[in-house]
């Protein structure tokens, strides 16, 4: 069996854009969710009707198996977002901090003055694995 | 990144929406005489809603890590949802399904249960109300106004 050939692509997005992508992802499959839910209740108001006369005049074991599904999508949606939370932090361990400031503070500061910018938050130098000349400042 | 953060808003109206059908099917039900069945259903709602509002919870509180309180409220000032999530309809829709369970046919342990449930329903509820209370209180920060703006 050989290895799989993967054809070249003009394009290879980079790890900020691929979470980037990622993170949207998360975003379309909430929101195809909430249309599931929004179709869903308008399936139930079409079933039990305005005046809750229940237009198609169901059996018992109909309303009862109706019922049942309408339970078994809230299931379904709660097992969905559960598994798109774990897929969030996934995402979030992947990339790097967003706003620009470190997952942990540097544990002292910089001695010397380099180029490291400092934390959008916290004002504190960025952490040592973002600074180049990390060996030689100690930072 | 903070964007897909608005599909949460999104989602939670929409459970809304679906809750609040949910309790027109069980009101119909309770006329035709479903109690035990509807009992049942009740309890099994309110538990899965619970899982909802926690896992939505767990998601404020990752984006919260990640960002300044101004920019979370940047987020939810633009959403156009955001008052209506704030007026207690979301708790109304819960205590309406829990008053059906009054008039089923219920054993008391049941009864119980479903009173716990609602009562943590209630607890998720005003967790997540917090934070985002703690994110109000930078409304008025001029960071805050730049960065709504901006969006």
């Amino acid at each position: 069996m050989s290895m799989p050939s993967i054809p070249p692509a003009p394009h290879r997005p980079n790890k900020k854009e691929v979470a980037i992508d990622l993170l949207e992802s998360i975003a379309l499959e909430e929101i195809a969710l909430s249309h599931l839910m929004n179709a869903e209740a308008e399936k139930i108001q079409a079933f039990v009707g305005e005046c809750l006369d229940f237009p198609t005049n169901p059996s018992n074991k109909e309303i009862v198996k109706f019922n049942k599904a309408v339970n078994q999508l809230l299931e379904t949606i709660v097992m969905k977002e559960w598994l798109l939370l774990k897929k969030l932090e996934n995402v979030i361990e992947l990339q790097d901090h967003p706003s620009g400031h470190c997952h942990e503070h540097p544990p002292k500061k910089c001695k010397d003055h380099c180029n490291c910018s400092p934390c959008h938050s916290c004002h504190l130098p960025i952490c040592s694995c973002c600074c180049p000349d990390r060996n030689k400042h100690d930072c | 990144m903070l964007t897909s953060l608005k599909s949460s808003f999104t989602f939670e109206s929409s459970l809304l929406h679906y809750l609040e059908r949910l309790s027109l099917l069980l009101k119909g039900r309770m006329k035709i005489g479903h109690d035990e069945s509807v009992g049942r259903t009740i309890f099994s709602t309110l538990k899965h809603v619970n899982e909802l509002q926690r896992l939505m919870y767990l998601r404020l509180v990752i984006y919260a890590d990640y960002f300044s309180e101004s920019e979370m409220y940047a987020v939810f000032c633009e959403h156009e949802q955001f008052d209506d999530l704030n007026t207690n309809t979301f708790l109304d829709t819960l205590h309406l399904l829990y008053s059906f369970s009054h008039a089923c046919f219920l054993k008391q342990w049941k009864r119980e249960e479903i009173r716990d449930e609602l009562a943590h329903g209630f607890h998720l509820y005003k967790k997540r109300m917090e934070l985002m209370e703690a994110f109000r209180a930078h409304q008025n920060k001029p960071e805050t106004v730049w960065l709504a703006d901006s969006t």
